[in-house]
């Protein structure tokens, strides 16, 4: 950690003793510290890893890319500041930030300042829809991750049709993205006839949800659909099991994605499933090898929160070599024109219904089999099937 | 007086030169002053009157819901729903004052937590309210004069004017009837009302003059932020941010909020910038240094040495 | 299931994490009680206790209950130490100074752990997390009938020392009256330090007891914390350990029926509800003695 800082503290030093000689820099507004920290840890790691490989082979056009990381305390005045400083600058784009509630605000101001903005972490429907011509997002948004679901669902039903799933019902929390994935998920619901038997939403408050499973238990859903963070999902699948609430799918999203979901639940996690927008087996060449060089710089096991940290880079990498990255218009076209492909997946921001510099990105769902996150929709990314229905919790 | 009306002609002066000299500091400049004049309306009720509020990020939430709400649904200005706002908050203060002022030192302040924790669910919960838990965008202002209200030097001028008014308040408050009954109350409720004060309705008035002064910093954030969520707005955090600003400024004096505002924004800016993960954790023993050594608060501490040396004048004299 | 039997459930769920409240309120009660001051940091205390349950489990492979042994010891000290150095210097200052200083070393103890461990959500994984216990066709969750157990014994331990003890008849004294303490010849001064370091113990020991079923993160859940001692400790009232049970079990009982019969997602204000309506119209609290309104 000390190393961590001292690398963090050297980079600001750097970024402004230095001046812009044959190097290219790039502001990034990440939450390091305050209560998004922990995702901010996994964003920067990606981000460096990107960082790597685009100087490792030729920087920007010959030039050193360099990243400013300024901390925003997980608030949204400070990550304001930070912005204006990156807009009076002269940073040819800005990448930030992890909470709807910082990017939301970031992604008005740096429209007006004109200063192209890659998103980092925020998947809130709100900030590409309308959208801006500044704001660009490579990562998914509740729209796509909630379509995901319902074609899992979907696809479940066609090829198993002797389990019925026709019930869901629903759990998430307050917050913004619980709150959006769980309405497009009741929109969902009525499109394709599924009947919504389950829908309580909760506060942070002491991970005690057996009320609520209880409530659920008399409902006896099918479907159970879940948007939770990272102790709330863990403690959910604890409780379910211990009140014996059953459903024949189980998925959880974003406390499931993440590798301690499996080591905090255990057993109990085997079946739950969640939406991601990357994973290492997914069938995108050099997945394994962006997973293994995840890996190395986490110093852990990584998640697709570092995957989207290097996204975001290696999409602003590929726009600022086709652009002249001193004119923040010329930035903004390249960037309007992407058209690459990562290891984490393809990158256009064609705008379309009604999203504006929305990348179109293909979520991936991943199972929980034998305690391990394996791709099993869509069909031609996945790499094993779905395990289908969820057995009674008295028979595991 | 004259000091303090000087002290204000000061602060218009550099406030109103300091776009032109930091052009690209603006937002922590406009944090700054919002502070000043959120602590310092908190002032009014916790320090002069001695009533220790922690849920001042109700009306800061008031006061920015009301400007989006009322633009993005309604096409209304954001200068009608600040006045708006204001007489809101100052019923809501009211009502509030009227539960729970019955209550005394570290227990009235306990139940202005749970009151704004409550009134933070109903924000995040009650979605045809204040359009729930995903927040609202301000897409769009009126442009009065051709000023662009989302430009930051426009703001920043708003958000000088609130400070300057907020604390003008104060300082005519400071010397009228009204001021010497806040101290009163503060000091001794039962004298208060020995020399026939009412402590319940005095402490009422400072409540909602508070509340409406804080509600309209809180629109002029909602512009700022141009797009606010419940759970940051409502948030007891920012109550606790506000408190603190004024106590470690200095409670009861006028110029004591806003000295805080200045010095814990501009710190924590600084550690910000500077020292990466470890910010939040220098900032929190920059607090125990203010309190330990200055336990009366900046300007407090400043103003007893003050009147301490006159005393030893006089004396010596 | 009928629903007398989904009623009889829910009121048995409610008491058992009523036992978890009581047992995170505990020592703010007797902080609280004895000091007047609004302790910010309480429940960052009881996160220290749960980070320290990690650190023996991750170094050491000790079980949870086994670094109570260290935990409570270091508890005590870190509690002295604070008090000490700390809250002594301001407690004849206004009472926000003491606040203001419980609001820094909330601050420094949630970032020194940030720095330290990380931002990921910690606990100890055991394998009886989802096990239940069977009585009556109710069924009850082994994790909280364990901390509920534990709230038990850690309650009649905190009684029989103020109630059995010289320095727990000194600490009763000095909380209902210090300047009577001081004339009878009590060192109030020292007392504050042993109720601050007592304080402290069965916050961190509420955490490493519940770090089976509860989830530590740096800064996040200290505030939740101590928020629902604070309404343990004003549900239950002053002056008396055992109304602290009485306290959390109100408090669980209400939030549990509450999010089971009416909307869930006002669960967290049922418990501040009722907060508020014992605060106003029985501010003695439950079950105690003292006056609120002074």
């Amino acid at each position: 950690m000390r190393i961590a800082i001292a690398a963090a503290l050297a980079a600001t030093l750097c970024a402004v003793g230095a001046p812009a000689q044959a190097q290219v820099e790039v502001g990034v507004i990440n939450s390091l510290s305050g209560n998004f920290a922990a995702f901010g840890e996994r964003y920067r790691t990606g981000l460096q890893v990107a960082l790597d490989e685009i100087n490792a082979s030729g920087g920007i056009k010959g030039q050193q890319l360099t990243l400013t990381i300024q901390d925003d305390r997980s608030e949204a005045k400070s990550a304001l500041a930070a912005a204006e400083s990156f807009a009076s600058k002269g940073v040819p784009l800005v990448i930030g930030s992890y909470a709807s509630s910082i990017t939301g605000p970031l992604a008005q101001f740096l429209t007006r300042q004109k200063v192209p903005m890659i998103v980092l972490g925020s998947a809130d429907d709100s900030i590409t829809k309308p959208g801006s011509p500044w704001v660009f997002r490579a990562k998914h948004n509740s729209t796509i991750v909630g379509k995901a679901y319902f074609d899992y669902f979907d696809h479940l039903k066609t090829t198993k049709k002797d389990v019925p799933l026709e019930t869901v019902a629903m759990l998430y929390g307050n917050g913004a993205w619980p709150t959006s994935l769980a309405k497009e998920g009741k929109r969902l619901a009525s499109e394709r006839g599924y009947k919504v038997v389950g829908d309580q939403s909760y506060d942070q408050g002491v991970t005690d949800f057996r009320p609520i499973l209880n409530r659920f238990r008399g409902a006896n859903p099918d479907i159970l659909y879940i948007v939770s963070y990272a102790e709330d999902g863990v403690a959910i699948t604890r409780q379910m099991r211990e009140v014996g609430l059953n459903a024949k799918v189980i998925a959880i999203d974003t406390s499931a994605a993440l590798p301690s979901f499996v080591q905090q639940v255990g057993k109990s996690a085997d079946y739950v499933a969640t939406a991601v927008s990357w994973s290492q087996d997914v069938k995108y060449p050099g997945a394994q090898e962006l997973y293994e060089r995840l890996k190395a710089k986490a110093g852990g096991e990584p998640s697709f929160y570092e995957a989207e940290g290097y996204l975001a880079l290696m999409v602003a990498a590929d726009a600022l070599r086709r652009a002249d990255p001193k004119s923040r218009d010329s930035v903004r076209e390249a960037l309007a024109a992407t058209d690459i492909t990562t290891p984490v997946t393809t990158v256009n921001f064609k705008s379309a219904d009604g999203f504006q510099g929305q990348n179109p990105i293909r979520s991936l769902i991943l199972q929980i089999q034998d305690g391990k996150h394996v791709t099993v929709f869509p069909d031609d990314l996945a790499a094993k099937q779905a395990q289908h229905p969820t057995p009674e919790w008295s028979t595991r | 007086m004259t000091k303090h009306l000087i002290g204000l002609g000061v602060l218009l002066a550099v406030g109103v030169a300091y776009p032109a000299i930091f052009p690209n500091n603006l937002t922590i400049a406009i944090s700054v002053l919002l502070f000043a004049g959120w602590a310092t309306s908190w002032d009014l009720l916790g320090g002069w009157n001695g009533q220790v509020s922690l849920g001042h990020a109700s009306f800061v939430g008031l006061g920015a819901y009301f400007v989006a709400i009322g633009q993005s649904q309604f096409g209304l200005a954001p200068w009608w729903t600040m006045a708006m706002a204001a007489a809101v908050a100052a019923v809501l203060a009211y009502f509030w004052g009227w539960l729970t002022f019955s209550l005394r030192g570290p227990y009235f302040s306990l139940s202005t937590i749970a009151v704004a924790e409550i009134l933070r669910l109903v924000a995040i919960n009650e979605e045809w309210l204040t359009g729930g838990a995903t927040g609202v965008f301000i897409a769009t202002l009126p442009e009065p004069f051709g000023v662009d209200l989302f430009s930051r030097t426009a703001q920043f001028y708003m958000a000088l004017a609130f400070a300057t008014v907020v604390i003008a308040t104060v300082i005519v408050i400071s010397r009228a009837r009204f001021g010497y009954q806040l101290r009163a109350v503060r000091e001794d409720e039962d004298s208060a009302m020995a020399a026939g004060i009412d402590p319940t309705a005095t402490k009422l008035k400072a409540f909602m003059l508070s509340a409406a002064l804080t509600s309209i910093g809180g629109g002029i954030y909602g512009i700022v932020l141009a797009f606010i969520e419940p759970h940051v707005i409502f948030a007891l955090l920012l109550s606790v941010q506000i408190a603190l600003t004024a106590i470690i400024g200095g409670r009861g004096t006028i110029w004591g909020p806003a000295v805080g505002a200045l010095v814990l924004i501009g710190a924590g800016e600084m550690f910000r910038t500077t020292f990466a993960e470890a910010n939040m954790l220098i900032y929190g023993i920059l607090i125990l240094v203010v309190v330990l050594f200055v336990p009366r608060g900046i300007v407090g501490e400043l103003a007893r040495r003050h009147i301490r040396r006159l005393y030893a004048k006089r004396a010596q004299g | 299931m009928a629903g007398l039997d989904i009623f009889l459930q829910n009121i048995a769920n409610g008491v058992l994490m009523g036992g978890v409240y009581a047992l995170i309120g505990i020592g703010l009660t007797l902080v609280f009680g004895v000091m007047r001051t609004i302790n910010f940091a309480h429940g960052d205390f009881v996160v220290l206790g749960m980070y320290s349950a990690v650190l023996f489990n991750a170094l050491l492979g000790w079980d949870p209950y086994l670094s109570l042994v260290l935990a409570m010891p270091i508890g005590f000290f870190a509690g002295v130490i604070v008090e000490r150095f700390i809250l002594s210097r301001v407690i004849d200052a206004p009472p926000e100074s003491a606040l203001l200083a419980t609001l820094g070393i909330s601050l420094i103890i949630g970032n020194a752990i940030l720095l330290t461990f990380g931002g990921e959500p910690r606990s100890v994984q055991v394998s009886y997390a989802s096990s239940t216990f069977s009585i009556a066709g109710v069924n009850l969750s082994m994790v909280l009938l364990l901390a509920g157990i534990a709230t038990v014994i850690m309650i009649a331990a905190l009684y029989a020392l103020l109630n059995r003890t010289e320095v727990g008849r000194a600490i009763r004294g000095t909380a209902e009256n210090r300047l009577g303490a001081e004339l009878v010849g009590i060192d109030t001064r020292r007392i504050h330090s042993i109720v601050f370091g007592l304080g402290v113990m069965l916050a961190v020991m509420a955490g490493v007891t519940l770090i089976p079923l509860l989830f530590a993160t740096p800064t996040n859940t200290g505030a939740v914390f101590t928020l629902k001692a604070f309404v343990v400790t004003v549900l239950g009232g002053l002056g008396n350990v055992g109304a602290a049970i009485a306290g959390g079990i109100l408090l669980g009982v209400v939030e549990v029926l509450g999010a089971s019969y009416f909307m869930s997602e006002y669960r967290e204000a049922y418990g501040l509800i009722a907060f508020l309506l014992i605060l106003l119209f029985r501010p003695e609290g439950l079950f105690g003695r003292t006056v609120k309104r002074v």
